[in-house]
């Protein structure tokens, strides 16, 4: 059993609030799996509307086709901007992507874009709802120091330790 | 299968780009396919030393499985201020000699500052194909992308559209 966003964030609002945060800076990578079984990459903003989570996909990426033949994909977001309490937070999201085809869900996410300053979706964009089967957040205890305006993390002989917690919808 | 010197060499204005992408940030993102087949996507941190590519992986790390089982992968190193993307597609293979794996613990701690512990695990990435992407009239109505790939036993193209 899959999960919306937006039951995600119910179930677990603090993880899905920081992966909102992050999932909403300019790029986040999508994985999919290519024809012959070697992964594909790309950059891409992710889309959120009415507590769901989308992707939009150009018409001339070979990536719509990895979706269309097998749904698995994995996104991976960036890490938040160094600070003082950088905890290197990264963020994950698996599951399956359906292709959706109903002009009501594309004005939907063409609204919630609106709603955030962006252009509406191209229109030969393939747009992709990305159900959620788990989500992973790694932070990372780092000791942060101040060198110049730059706050960096120390690297010690034990290097920073992880801590991992896992969501999972049919848990 | 390239090494990236050898890449570097047959495609040096892509590699050119690579390498300003990875010495402004250290980082890439890598696609790894599981047991099941299904994506996986991680961070890691990429560095080339005698002009080959390695990445030193965690011991408690599921890609370092994906790679063992399947050495396919591809990495994207973070885009520049203009979006400028890099990326390399090829097989990694687990580097277990001690000479190889020394000199890339110090090159490593030289390029991006890492601290390895004896129980990570070492890849070398060889290279089969690179692409690049820039943007012309980067932030105007009229951007355009110039896309350029290069593969193993072909001369580096560019196709703009």
């Amino acid at each position: 059993m899959m999960a919306t966003w937006g039951e995600f964030a119910a179930a677990a609002p603090e993880l899905a609030e920081r992966g909102f945060e992050q999932l909403s800076i300019p790029i986040a990578y999508l994985a999919t799996v290519r024809r012959d079984g070697a992964p594909r990459l790309h950059p891409l903003s992710p889309l959120f509307a009415g507590g769901r989570l989308f992707v939009a996909i150009e018409g001339t990426s070979p990536r719509k086709h990895d979706l269309g033949r097998d749904g698995r994909y994995s996104l991976h977001a960036l890490p938040p901007m160094l600070s003082e309490h950088y905890d290197e937070f990264e963020f994950n999201v698996t599951g399956r992507a359906a292709l959706v085809t109903d002009a009501a869900t594309r004005a939907l996410v063409n609204e919630a874009e609106a709603a955030r300053s962006r252009p509406p979706l191209h229109h030969d964009a393939w747009l992709f709802e990305l159900d959620i089967d788990a989500a992973l957040t790694t932070v990372w205890d780092h000791t942060m120091v101040k060198r110049g305006d730059l706050w960096l993390p120390e690297i010690g002989p034990e290097g920073p330790r992880p801590t991992r917690r896992v969501w999972k919808a049919n848990a | 299968m390239a090494t990236w010197a050898e890449f570097a060499a047959a495609a040096p204005e892509l590699a050119e780009l690579g390498l300003k992408q990875l010495r402004k940030f250290g980082l890439g993102y890598l696609g790894t396919t599981r047991r099941d087949g299904s994506p996986r996507v991680n961070p890691v941190c990429p560095f080339i030393a005698e002009g080959r590519l390695f990445v030193f992986t965690a011991p408690t790390s599921p890609k370092r499985l994906d790679l063992k089982r399947d050495g396919r992968y591809v990495l994207h190193l973070l885009p520049g201020k203009e979006e400028e993307e890099f990326l390399v597609r090829g097989r990694a293979m687990l580097v277990t000699d001690a000479a190889t794996r020394e000199v890339a613990a110090a090159a490593g701690r030289e390029a991006v500052g890492l601290n390895v512990r004896p129980d990570e695990w070492l890849f070398e990435y060889d290279i089969e194909e690179a692409a690049t992407t820039v943007w012309e009239n980067f932030g105007q109505p009229d951007i355009r992308p110039v896309r350029r790939a290069w593969r193993e036993g072909s001369p580096s193209s560019v196709c703009a559209h």
